[in-house]
């Protein structure tokens, strides 16, 4: 009898327990959709990426949106599928590597064969949900042999949602690290030359 | 027709009717006797302060019980005190004694805890602490504090006289050996013979414990005595230590002699030191003059000969060497000593007082002298050596001359000619040793160091390099830390939920959809 009792007990806690449905969360996969040449690359790098800081608070799984002024909140049924501060430094590597057709080491372990350096730092990055898409970043080149600074930019930038939801955020979001990716790009010295230019 | 007889009973002399108002009558003669025999006495206590009592009431309470209420709260004619007037129980007339205590309770924070707090809430009473003596008594002097022992406790009443008063309060425990044996009662200055009189209380059985020769002593907390003798630190109990006290017990080497009776006085020590000081009825004084520095010397300050203390400073004689008028011409410094034949085991008697007078008499022609002698590097503080001098030089600049012959009398005995062959044969070691130094250091081997060196630099440089903030250990540590924030961020908010809903470790709390951001027309 107390045994049929328990079980009643159980079934009932597993009952209320498997009260509400949690919908399935969507994973993002940062990753740039571009060419690189497959093969081995050449032993002289003489560009890397430094440095990639990301604002603590985009440090969660959760995709982040502005719900008001100064407030935010991660989404909990769309996160990323990795740690922003690794996909955010692979992306802006394949990103600017594309844009400057250079080899851009994202390898520390090559940093001694460097020549420039570039360091990056993420301040906002984030959606908001009146359909707009926010980037505000700060990069700097450096010449490794004498640390100076060679070019340092401030980089803000918005875009509009090209439909409702967070697929859509996602990939306004992308764009605007694309953005960044031509701004730096753009900015990088020529593989062989000085970097009389800036 | 048979006619009707009445028959004729006499008339009752009193009606029945009256036996009512007899009867009611009769009631109310009880009523009055049984109240009268049954209401309970009526007192009158006097308060230096009407705090805490109200008439109608203000309850009087013996052990908790009620035994009455408080009538009337007045004034005396001369406005110096308050008049309380109770009316108690029949029951509570054997409690009316002589010697009845009363006293208002509230609450109290002193020596032995915290009392009274019950009156907080219920408001003050007035407590009943009933004596042994006659019963009967109708008016009483109340108390302004509780009494510290009940009246009509088994114990002995003892008072303790001081030059000053101490940390001792009323209510501070009385200890023997440090155990409570009885507690302070009362503390009070007399300003005639200005000296402070504590009346003590020793519960019995341990009132035997107290004899004639009994000393007390001020045990209350830290005693830190710094004197010729070195540094002495005494601690109490740690009761003693909280609250203070007072000690009691026998000088060693001394027997107890008789019990003493109630209302003895007795004089409080200092200290434990002080109570073991041994006092001598015998002694003679003498003065003794230093024309130097007498930094350090103190009343008290030992007085030795040869080591054997003999004596003690009575006082500098400050006041007798500026009462002529300062001459400005250097006098010495009179100091009064006071020398007890009895501390060298002679007996404490007038005689042993006359040969010892003698005696020191026939020293001083001899070269007998006192010299002043430093008891403790520490302190600073001075003693007095009484020893025979060869030359009985006064003491000052001619025995620092003599000791500086001295000194340079041993400086010429010194052997200094084989000492500096001795150094010169060390010199010419020297000399060699750093001919060897140099070759060392001239050797291929040393010279190749520096290089060494630089080579063990260079690999160090490239082990730091591999920690430097863009290396890989360094990035993979940063991973490490990112994925632990990320974790403890989970943590934070698995948390947050439980913190707001704890049952939802086991019942899902409701889902929550993710806002949509909407594209903007």
């Amino acid at each position: 009898m107390k045994n049929l009792l328990l079980l009643f007990l159980c079934a009932g806690l597993v009952a209320c327990s498997g009260g509400g449905k949690v919908p399935e969360p969507t994973y993002y996969l940062l990753r740039a959709d571009v060419q690189l040449p497959v093969g081995q690359q050449s032993a002289d790098v003489s560009i890397g990426l430094g440095r990639v800081a990301i604002a603590d608070y985009l440090g969660q799984n959760g995709v982040v949106v502005a719900t008001g002024a100064g407030q935010v909140r991660a989404a909990r049924q769309h996160l990323w599928a990795e740690p922003l501060s690794g996909s955010v430094r692979l992306y802006l590597r394949d990103s600017i590597a594309s844009r400057s057709g250079q080899w851009i080491s994202a390898d520390s372990a090559q940093r001694l064969s460097w020549q420039y350096r570039i360091d990056v730092r993420i301040d906002e990055w984030h959606g908001s949900l009146d359909g707009q898409a926010r980037l505000i970043a700060e990069w700097l080149i450096i010449s490794v042999a004498d640390g100076s600074t060679l070019a340092t930019h401030r980089f803000e930038r918005s875009g509009s949602l090209q439909a409702d939801g967070y697929d859509a955020l996602v990939a306004e979001q992308t764009r605007l690290l694309d953005a960044l990716a031509a701004d730096i790009a753009a900015n990088l010295p020529r593989q062989g030359s000085q970097a009389a230019t800036f | 027709m048979t006619e009707a007889i009445a028959s004729i009973k006499p008339r009752r002399k009193v009606p029945v009717i009256w036996l009512v108002p007899i009867v009611a009558a009769l009631l109310g003669v009880w009523l009055v006797v049984y109240n009268y025999l049954n209401q309970g006495p009526t007192i009158t206590i006097n308060f230096s302060t009407a705090a805490g009592i109200q008439a109608g009431k203000t309850k009087i309470k013996s052990l908790d019980v009620e035994l009455g209420v408080v009538t009337t709260v007045e004034l005396t004619k001369d406005l110096s005190e308050v008049i309380v007037t109770a009316e108690l129980e029949s029951f509570a007339r054997p409690l009316l004694t002589e010697d009845s205590q009363f006293w208002v309770v509230r609450p109290r924070i002193g020596p032995g805890g915290i009392s009274g707090l019950g009156t907080i809430l219920s408001g003050g009473h007035i407590n009943l602490e009933a004596g042994t003596g006659k019963a009967g008594r109708k008016k009483f002097a109340g108390l302004d504090n509780p009494p510290v022992t009940p009246a009509g406790t088994p114990g002995l009443q003892v008072y303790l006289a001081s030059e000053r008063a101490g940390s001792v309060n009323a209510g501070d425990p009385v200890l023997f050996r440090g155990y409570r044996v009885g507690s302070v009662e009362t503390t009070e200055f007399d300003a005639s013979g200005q000296s402070v009189s504590y009346g003590l209380f020793i519960d019995a059985p341990y009132d035997k414990l107290v004899t004639e020769n009994t000393r007390f002593w001020n045990a209350s907390g830290i005693t830190l005595e710094a004197g010729a003798n070195g540094v002495k630190l005494e601690l109490g109990s740690l009761q003693s230590l909280l609250v203070g006290g007072v000690a009691f017990d026998l000088p060693d080497g001394v027997l107890p002699g008789v019990q003493v009776k109630n209302g003895e006085e007795f004089a409080l020590f200092a200290n434990l030191a002080a109570a073991n000081r041994k006092s001598y009825d015998n002694f003679i004084q003498f003065v003794v003059a230093f024309d130097q520095s007498v930094r350090g010397l103190r009343a008290g300050a030992p007085v030795e000969y040869r080591g054997i203390q003999i004596g003690t400073v009575e006082r500098l004689l400050i006041r007798e060497l500026v009462s002529d008028g300062i001459k400005g011409s250097g006098d010495p410094i009179p100091v009064l000593l006071k020398i007890e034949p009895a501390r060298l085991g002679l007996p404490d008697t007038a005689a042993a007082v006359t040969d010892m007078q003698e005696a020191i008499a026939e020293g001083v022609k001899r070269g007998l002298r006192a010299k002043l002698g430093t008891g403790n590097l520490l302190t600073g503080s001075s003693i007095i050596d009484i020893d025979y001098v060869d030359n009985a030089a006064p003491a000052g600049l001619a025995r620092i001359q003599r000791q500086l012959g001295n000194l340079l009398a041993k400086l010429n005995d010194l052997p200094l000619e084989p000492a500096i062959a001795n150094l010169n044969a060390t010199l010419v070691d020297l000399q060699s040793t750093l001919g060897s130094v140099n070759g060392l250091v001239a050797s291929d081997a040393t010279q190749a160091i520096p290089v060494a060196i630089n080579d063990t630099l260079r690999e160090l440089n490239a082990t730091l390099d591999a920690f430097s903030p863009d290396s890989q250990n360094a990035d993979s540590i940063s991973r490490s830390l990112s994925d632990l924030n990320q974790t403890l961020r989970n943590l934070e908010s698995l948390t947050r939920t439980l913190s707001a809903k704890p049952n939802s470790i086991i019942f899902a709390p409701p889902v929550t959809v993710d806002p949509v951001p909407q594209r903007k027309d």
